[in-house]
């Protein structure tokens, strides 16, 4: 049975697509943002994550295992050694180590998926999103196939960076894609993400010409990709695209920086307050002029 | 006549009782009040209750101070000096007491885990009665008859009637004129009447907790007079405004709020009356919406724009469950369709049933100590489940032989004639009633608690038979200490076991189980009034009740809030409130037809614009369609909470669902107030 790397279950999620909906994360990603929202689906091998406001420096985890001690009252931890086996998130009392990247198998995920199916019902639905989830597309595509027999939408949240053919194996059992778009310049892109753009707008294209419903995600982050010049390139770009239903514009916030920390990555989260609504409103106005349905996620 | 714009004059309004001022004219003060009423008594010691109420109502009906108040389109207040208290306190209490012997009252036994009592507080009349007959078809009904009761019900609304009069004299309001006369024919007619009745019942001790199907009761008023043009749309909302804010005056907001129901068969005038909510914004009135599958996805829209928007004082309740609830405990098909709300959850046939929903309380949890401080060994869970279930049905029998008592005093303490003069069979048997005179007469029994109980047992399971961390004997040492010196177990206790809300069968299967014998029992329990116990699935007062309640084996400390309703302990429901409704969903509503009632909290973003109503009605509709009774919200933030606490002034409007009822946020307690702040913390 196919398996897949995940980092966690989210229920009712309100945000991943219409109506009320379970999103799924999987583990594993191809960029490399800044301000990633969630650091710990980055790697695609497990990693733990040690919620240091939660640990009480007990020592039961050193008990357990040698990567972990307290030295003088301070919890210190060998992230080298650490082989993700998971026995100190067991024995942490206090919840406060949790391993992400734990393996889930298709049926497993259907079961935990399908445990709100009559949420559904009434205009929701299921995501796959990440990290990005089709670098797993194998597990994807059986996973959906299984969701599209018991009648479920199905949605992909992706940021684009994966081969065409990851989209080929999935698009028969998606109903609508979520796809990110941080910036239209490659060299910018590659400066926030770590990557160019140019094939995820590629990809981008092909999708839209399949007819598949797509709504565009761009996380809006000050003095990053919000300038006058950034929203009309992305205009220009999506403006011409036929199958976007929205582009929801979503502001960018600093609440994910404590992970970073606990999963041990540099913290790369800009310095940067979260845009309101009427900084996202000037944005979503830029977009209109391209004949975009622009969607202003704080209003 | 002409009325201020209610905007203009709102702040006013609001005050009504407050600042009433009464007029001195045609009017007896009060010791002459005091005067006739004591040569009554002594003239007639050996009066039937009921009469002897009855002519006390009338006195201050007929003869207190009425209240000037031109400005108001619904006056009506009236000087009573207090004397229907008092002589409820001195003169109906001792009378139950000789008449009842063994009658015991007052708090809740918490070493049982029951409470009983004469419940005054959830009554309403026949409204449709009311409106068809109006008071002089009432009178001449009752005129028919020669009993005590019948005499009662003659004195009654003739002296409502005559009450009526003055207000219209000494405020020139022809509408009051006109409903002493005759059966209301207007919209504003038919308010007046409603609204005079309701305070007449609410001063003589009985509280009216709702005032009926709002849209089906006015429906036809509504049309006649905008067909004949007297009213517009615009004016009929003028008029609910004064209607509606009446109901506020009286308590500003700090009580259980009045209940106005809407559906299931919705009209337009269902539709102006949300919309006059929304513009209200107010904490009372709170409204039930009764829910089907048809109900129109408009409506839907229109009521959780005002659950997204703040106005959370609303309550839907599943209609087809409930009916087939109330079928199962007794009422016909046709009767069950007539249902109200009579009080925040708890449906009564409409003019057919007397609940008393509030009357008993029965707290889970307390049983589970109860077992545990037995000080018997149970050799398996199953074992210390069993003893559990035959704890709950021994206490059921002594909370049923405390609450006999009760239902026979009521009819001593405080006999109803202006509300059972709109009750059919009261008239046909010559009854009160608080003398068995309603169709159904029912013993509501609320069950409370549950999270809290079958979290205990959950964790008793955990520590005590599966992973051995402590025998019972430990146990009930740790309980005795409030878990202090156990502060690793507690940890773990609070993680590891499975918890209620989280759709987790190991313990959602107890929880049915629970429910279901509970309700099995209560269901087959003989009330002292002729008929039924009537089991309801809510808990209430969770931060005074949680403070009589010992530590429990789930890990919380002595003293803490106890669990509300059919939520999960407080932090608890770690996977969101889907896997709470499913876990929720699990247990047949239709075995607490009393009502029960689940909370879902909500942040803000997660209904934020058109989308935000979307999932609300999609929330409603599908906790509905699988088999869910009650459901309500509240849409919090916690750092809105906080900044209210220190900053109440800039938060006036800031609404809480308490239970069945909402008050501003910044007149709770601070305890209470805490208790809300970590739930919304929980969620963030």
């Amino acid at each position: 049975m196919t398996s897949a790397k995940y980092i966690d279950v989210k229920r009712f999620a309100v945000h991943d697509g219409p109506g009320v909906r379970t999103t799924l994360f999987l583990k594993g990603c191809s960029l490399r943002c800044i301000w990633c929202h969630n650091p710990e689906s980055r790697p695609m091998q497990p990693e733990l994550a040690i919620h240091y406001p939660k640990c009480t420096c007990c020592g039961e985890c050193a008990k357990v295992c040698s990567c972990h001690s307290i030295v003088n009252g301070v919890h210190e931890f060998d992230r080298a050694a650490c082989k993700a086996c998971g026995k100190c998130e067991s024995a942490c009392p206090a919840g406060a180590l949790e391993l992400f990247g734990k393996s889930m198998t298709v049926d497993e995920a259907a079961a935990k998926l399908l445990e709100d199916k009559i949420f559904y019902e009434d205009g929701g639905g299921i995501t796959i999103s990440g990290g990005e989830p089709l670098l797993q597309s194998g597990f994807c595509v059986e996973l959906l196939k299984k969701m599209k027999e018991e009648g479920i939408h199905c949605a992909v949240d992706t940021c684009g960076l994966v081969p065409w053919t990851a989209f080929e194996e999935v698009l028969p059992y998606t109903d609508m894609f979520l796809y990110d778009f941080k910036c239209a310049d490659p060299e910018k892109h590659r400066k926030l993400t770590g990557s160019r753009n140019e094939r995820i707008l590629e990809n981008l294209k092909k999708l839209d010409e399949t007819g598949k419903e797509i709504e565009i995600r761009m996380i809006m982050v000050p003095e990053h990709n919000m300038a006058e010049s950034d929203l009309r390139a992305a205009g220009e770009f999506l403006g011409k695209l036929k199958h976007v239903s929205a582009v929801r514009l979503l502001a960018y916030h600093s609440l994910a920086r404590s992970k970073f920390k606990a999963v041990g990555h540099p913290d790369t989260m800009p310095d940067v307050e979260s845009p309101n609504a009427e900084a996202l409103e000037r944005c979503a106005e830029i977009l209109r002029s391209y004949s975009i349905n622009a969607i202003n996620s704080l209003k | 006549m002409t009325y201020a714009p209610f905007d203009e004059i709102r702040t006013k309004l609001e005050k009504q009782y407050e600042n009433a001022v009464f007029s001195t004219e045609d009017c007896w003060d009060e010791a002459k009040l005091r005067q006739v009423w004591d040569d009554h008594r002594k003239a007639n010691p050996e009066e039937d209750r009921i009469l002897s109420r009855s002519f006390l109502i009338s006195l201050i009906l007929e003869h207190a101070p009425v209240a000037l108040e031109t400005f108001n389109m619904f006056p009506g207040k009236f000087q009573h000096f207090n004397l229907l208290t008092q002589d409820m306190n001195e003169n109906g209490w001792p009378l139950a007491v000789s008449k009842v012997p063994g009658l015991v009252g007052g708090a809740p036994d918490m070493e049982l885990g029951i409470g009983w009592m004469v419940d005054r507080s959830h009554v309403a009349p026949d409204w449709f009665n009311l409106m068809k007959l109006g008071l002089p078809g009432l009178i001449a009904r009752a005129e028919k008859g020669t009993s005590p009761f019948h005499k009662s019900i003659v004195m009654v609304y003739k002296a409502l009637a005559e009450f009526c009069r003055r207000v219209a004299k000494i405020n020139n309001n022809p509408v009051y004129a006109e409903i002493a006369e005759h059966a209301p024919k207007t919209l504003h007619e038919a308010f007046a009447l409603a609204y005079v009745l309701h305070d007449a019942i609410e001063f003589s001790c009985e509280e009216v907790r709702t005032m009926g199907r709002f849209d089906e009761i006015y429906i036809d008023f509504y049309r006649k007079d905008i067909a004949e043009g007297r009213l517009t749309r615009e004016s009929a909302k003028e008029l609910i405004k004064y209607f509606w804010i009446a109901f506020y005056a009286r308590y500003q907001g700090k009580r259980f709020g009045k209940n106005f129901c809407f559906g299931p068969h919705f009209n337009e005038l269902s539709y102006l009356g949300m919309e006059v909510y929304y513009e209200m914004n107010t904490v009372d009135p709170k409204l039930s919406v009764l829910v089907r599958d048809d109900m129109p996805q408009d409506f839907a829209e229109l009521y959780a724009r005002c659950i997204r928007d703040g106005r959370t004082a609303i309550v839907s309740l599943n209609y087809d469950v409930v009916v087939a609830g109330m079928i199962r405990h007794g009422r016909t098909p046709e009767d069950a369709a007539n249902f109200i709300p009579i009080g925040c959850y708890e449906p009564a046939v409409l003019g057919k049933e007397i609940s008393c929903s509030g009357s008993t309380h029965f707290y889970l949890p307390v049983m589970v100590l109860s077992v545990l401080k037995s000080g018997k060994d149970y050799a398996t869970f199953e074992d210390f489940k069993v003893a559990y279930l035959e704890e709950i049905r021994r206490v059921a029998g002594i909370m049923r032989e405390r609450q006999v008592l009760c239902d026979l005093a009521w009819k001593y303490v405080n006999p109803v004639p202006l509300l059972s003069g709109t009750f059919d069979s009261c008239m046909e048997r010559g009854r009160d009633m608080t003398d068995c005179g309603a169709v159904y007469n029912t013993t509501g029994c609320v069950v409370s608690y549950l999270a809290d109980a079958v979290d205990s047992l959950s964790a008793i399971r955990y520590m005590v038979y599966e992973k051995k961390l402590c025998t019972l004997a430990e146990l009930r040492q740790i309980l005795k200490d409030n878990w202090q010196g156990h502060e690793k177990l507690r940890n773990e206790v609070l993680r590891q076991p499975a918890k209620w809300g989280n759709n987790d069968p190991r313990v959602d299967d107890l929880a049915v189980e629970i429910a279901a014998f509970t309700s099995d029992i209560l269901f087959h329990l003989p009330n002292g009034r002729g008929g039924y116990f009537y089991p309801s699935l809510y808990g209430q007062m969770v931060v005074e009740n949680g403070k009589k309640i010992g530590a429990l084996p789930s890990g919380r400390l002595a003293g803490e809030p106890a669990s509300k309703n059919m939520d999960a302990v407080i932090g608890m429901d770690k996977n969101g409130i889907t896997a709470l409704m499913d876990s929720v969903l699990k247990v047949d509503m239709r075995q607490f037809p009393c009502g029960t009632c689940l909370d879902i909290m909500l942040h803000p973003t997660s209904v934020r614009g058109d989308e935000g109503i979307g999932i609300l009605v999609s929330l409603i509709r599908t906790f509905v369609a699988h088999g869910g009774s009650g459901i309500q919200f509240n849409i919090f933030d916690a750092g809105v909470l906080r900044d209210a606490q220190v900053h109440p002034e800039k938060y006036a409007n800031l609404q809480v669902r308490v239970c069945g009822w909402n008050v501003r946020f910044t007149d709770l307690d601070p305890e209470a107030q805490e208790t809300f702040i970590r739930q919304a913390e929980a969620i963030a």
